[in-house]
């Protein structure tokens, strides 16, 4: 087996740096210590021309009554290019839906669910949410970090959206979701060795035991 | 006696896919049956998997853009709209009001494009096979328009970021009022052989029910959102590229059924088609590219940017780190959401309507695996 | 009570009888593609070709590499030399392979001198992966004129 077949994740820092680093300035902020320092992209900000930056929401009726209802579980809300962002505690992340979704917010649409991975961070994956109320027309994003091994409470109780969707953070990510009724890979085959949307994952890996198995492939040498 | 054999079972299970015409690409539908009834189904996706968005992480954000072309391959002006969106929102870019034009004129053809494909391979699914040869030729017209202006006819690389790649050719503002002014006509047309007709009626009536709350609860949009009488529509409910300017309605249906659907993309094209005689009749001049950097590197940033493409709610989720490489590039999948409904649409029918069911879901397999 | 009759008497049926009778008699729309040749638009993006200067016969392509840069796929490989005497990069190989070719167009876009063009050839198909790749001569001289290649419209 070549190096090619290790399982990513397992060993991330012999992987050769790609073009870009694996661990960008983390926007949402991960865990509770980092909230509070200052973003530090926000800092190095050519002055020619105002770019677009995360801010901080001040005024914002949605972040007051979730940080009165959750003191420990709402990390921050900012908001980027008018679209809010509240960074939530993984512990309490399905407390947290479950009262966005049944409360007067009514975010009954979930639109979007999937992950990012800031490899380098202990807690290295951004558990990612769009919820739309369709009362209120409001679009918002709920992020929470996990470390690679943390279990993410599962959201398919809430809004059945999102049982392929976390087939699929699952697949690419690999992240384990709690509760979730049949977690299992989506799009690539069940019996695929690693979880390709990961950073250490290189894009010319492959899983060639796989590979050679089902298609009867071998590798050219280069 | 002995044991149980096959013969024995009440409970069936077989497999529908991957090689099936009427599947519309490769989808693997596990069903299990008693006797002709569905009880339950599992669709086994990923046939198509190529990894588009472990691509985009690779490439720089000009070259993203042709890669998503091949996800929705049926709508690639769509797929291209909801991204250069995404990034000249990133990186503040202003785009010409007469790209702009274009850009809604040309998603609006490609909406048309894409219904009459549907409408062809739906109604050949259920049996029709003429509406399926006169939905061709229309869509041949608008395929070659998108020949003429964008050098491709389904692969098309529509857009660019900050505008367009090129001009519109001359006399392509005639071939385009041509087509829209013949087409209400061609759209009777469709109605005429479907609409009334029995047994179209007999086959697409009372299948696949599905309430509006349960839609919302599945997450679907597009026509099956609205097939169920909820009026979410992009380009209505949170308007993107300029088309809050625009004069359309969005039909809703009242029973939430395979009919209703139907109707409601026949009616979708006739108000695509009004969207773009409004178009054509505001094209102001103009340059056709704004101001873009020659290396596009947005800010530390993230962005979601939702329109609605013919199947529904596509997005693009942006992460920039600041480098000339997306750090995540998130497409959300609106077949993809959408397919997930059909386990609960389909129990109870018969196999037959299995087909009229994922013919109405609009499945593009090639945007479900990605 | 009308719409029994209707039902009974399938007037609907019949209405789209007659529609499809109306077109058996008209003008026919499908191309005959092999046996007649397919007039394509002028921008469309086709097989590439390597541009050379109509009047002098030499290449246009200044060998930068641009190209090469804006390539998704990085399926083009540019070679030159730079002459010692005018300090000018001269081309010596261009290599195109069109088995991984998207068709974008991004290449031709870039290009200062229009030296890298797609042409409206389409008919690529090949019997080997080896000859998809193609080298300068191949590109210089266009598609449909190489050796043995057979053009399928006649």
């Amino acid at each position: 087996m070549s190096e090619e077949n290790k399982p990513p994740g397992a060993a991330p820092e012999d992987q050769p740096e790609q073009k870009k680093s694996g661990a960008p300035a983390a926007p949402a902020g991960g865990g509770e210590a980092k909230a509070a320092q200052p973003k530090p992209p926000a800092a190095k900000k050519p002055p020619a021309k105002k770019l677009p930056s995360y801010e901080e929401l001040t005024d914002d009726p949605l972040l007051k009554d979730l940080r009165g209802r959750f003191p420990n579980g709402i990390v921050s809300g900012q908001s980027f290019l008018g679209q809010p962002i509240y960074t939530t505690a993984l512990e309490l992340l399905g407390d947290v839906m479950l009262y966005l979704r049944g409360s007067e917010w009514a975010f009954d649409y979930l639109v979007d669910l999937t992950c990012l991975d800031y490899l380098g961070d202990p807690k290295r994956l951004c558990m990612v949410y769009h919820l739309y109320s369709h009362k209120s027309g409001r679009l918002i994003r709920i992020k929470a970090r996990a470390a690679a091994d943390e279990m993410v409470p599962s959201m398919s109780t809430i809004w059945r959206t999102a049982d392929w969707l976390e087939r699929e953070a699952f697949d690419m990510y690999g992240v384990e979701f709690s509760g979730h009724p049949d977690l299992r890979r989506i799009l690539l085959p069940e019996d695929w060795v690693g979880y390709p949307l990961r950073k250490d994952y290189d894009i010319k890996l492959q899983d060639q035991a796989w590979i050679r198995k089902h298609l009867r492939i071998r590798k050219v040498p280069e | 006696m002995d044991e149980p054999t096959i013969l024995d079972a009440q409970e069936l299970e077989i497999n529908m896919g991957p090689q099936h015409p009427a599947t519309h690409g490769v989808l693997r539908v596990k069903l299990k049956l008693d006797g002709e009834r569905v009880l339950d189904a599992d669709c086994v996706i990923g046939y198509l998997h190529r990894g588009v968005e472990k691509i985009s992480e690779n490439r720089t954000y000009t070259k993203c853009l042709p890669y998503y072309d091949r996800t929705d391959y049926i709508a690639a002006v769509s797929n291209a709209l909801g991204y250069v969106l995404g990034v000249e929102k990133l990186m503040e870019i202003e785009v010409p009001e007469r790209a702009v034009t274009v850009r809604i004129m040309m998603t609006e053809f490609n909406r048309i494009a894409s219904h009459l494909l549907w409408l062809a391979t739906h109604a050949l699914d259920i049996g029709a096979l003429t509406v399926f040869l006169y939905c061709f030729r229309e869509r041949e017209e608008i395929l070659k328009l998108f020949e003429n202006l964008f050098g491709a006819r389904l692969t098309t690389h529509a857009f660019r970021i900050g505008g367009l790649w090129m001009d519109l050719p001359p006399g392509f503002e005639e071939a385009a009022r041509k087509f829209i002014d013949e087409f209400p006509a061609r759209v009777d047309e469709y109605e005429q052989l479907l609409t009334n007709n029995r047994i179209w009626i007999d086959r697409t009536k009372g299948i696949g029910v599905i309430s509006g709350e349960e839609a919302i609860d599945y997450g679907l949009s597009g026509p099956p959102l609205r097939g169920s009488g909820v009026p979410y529509d992009l380009r209505r409910s949170r308007p993107y590229g300029g088309y809050d300017q625009y004069e359309f309605d969005v039909p809703v249906g009242l029973n939430g059924d395979t009919y209703d659907r139907y109707l409601i993309r026949m009616e979708e094209m006739r108000q695509s088609r009004r969207i773009i005689q409004q178009t054509l009749d505001r094209l102001p001049g103009g340059p056709i590219r704004g101001k873009v950097p020659r290396i596009i590197k947005p800010p530390v940033g993230e962005y979601y940017s939702g329109i609605e493409g013919p199947r529904g709610e596509l997005g693009y989720y942006i992460v920039s780190d600041g480098s000339a490489f997306p750090f995540r590039v998130r497409i959300r999948p609106p077949t993809f959401i959408n397919l997930q409904a059909l386990k609960r649409l389909v129990k109870g029918h018969l196999v037959a309507d299995v087909i009229a069911i994922i013919g109405t879901l609009d499945v593009v397999l090639g945007e479900i695996d990605r | 009570m009308i719409g029994f009759l209707r039902r009974i008497l399938l007037i609907d049926i019949f209405k789209g009888l007659a529609l499809t009778l109306r077109y058996t008699y008209s003008k026919v729309y499908t191309e005959q593609y092999p046996r007649e040749k397919v007039k394509l638009a002028e921008r469309y993006r086709g097989a590439p070709r390597l541009n050379n200067d109509p009047e002098t016969g030499e290449t246009l392509c200044i060998s930068c590499d641009l190209c090469a840069e804006a390539c998704p796929e990085d399926l083009i490989v540019v070679s030159s030399v730079r002459d010692p005497e005018s300090r000018k990069k001269v081309l010596t190989e261009y290599t195109f392979d069109t088995s991984r070719c998207l068709f974008c167009g991004l290449c031709q876009e870039v290009c200062p001198t229009n030296a890298i063009e797609l042409t409206q050839d389409f008919e690529l198909a090949t019997y080997d992966r080896k000859s998809m790749l193609w080298n300068r001569a191949r590109l210089e001289k266009g598609w449909d004129r190489i050796e043995g290649h057979k053009v399928y419209h006649k």
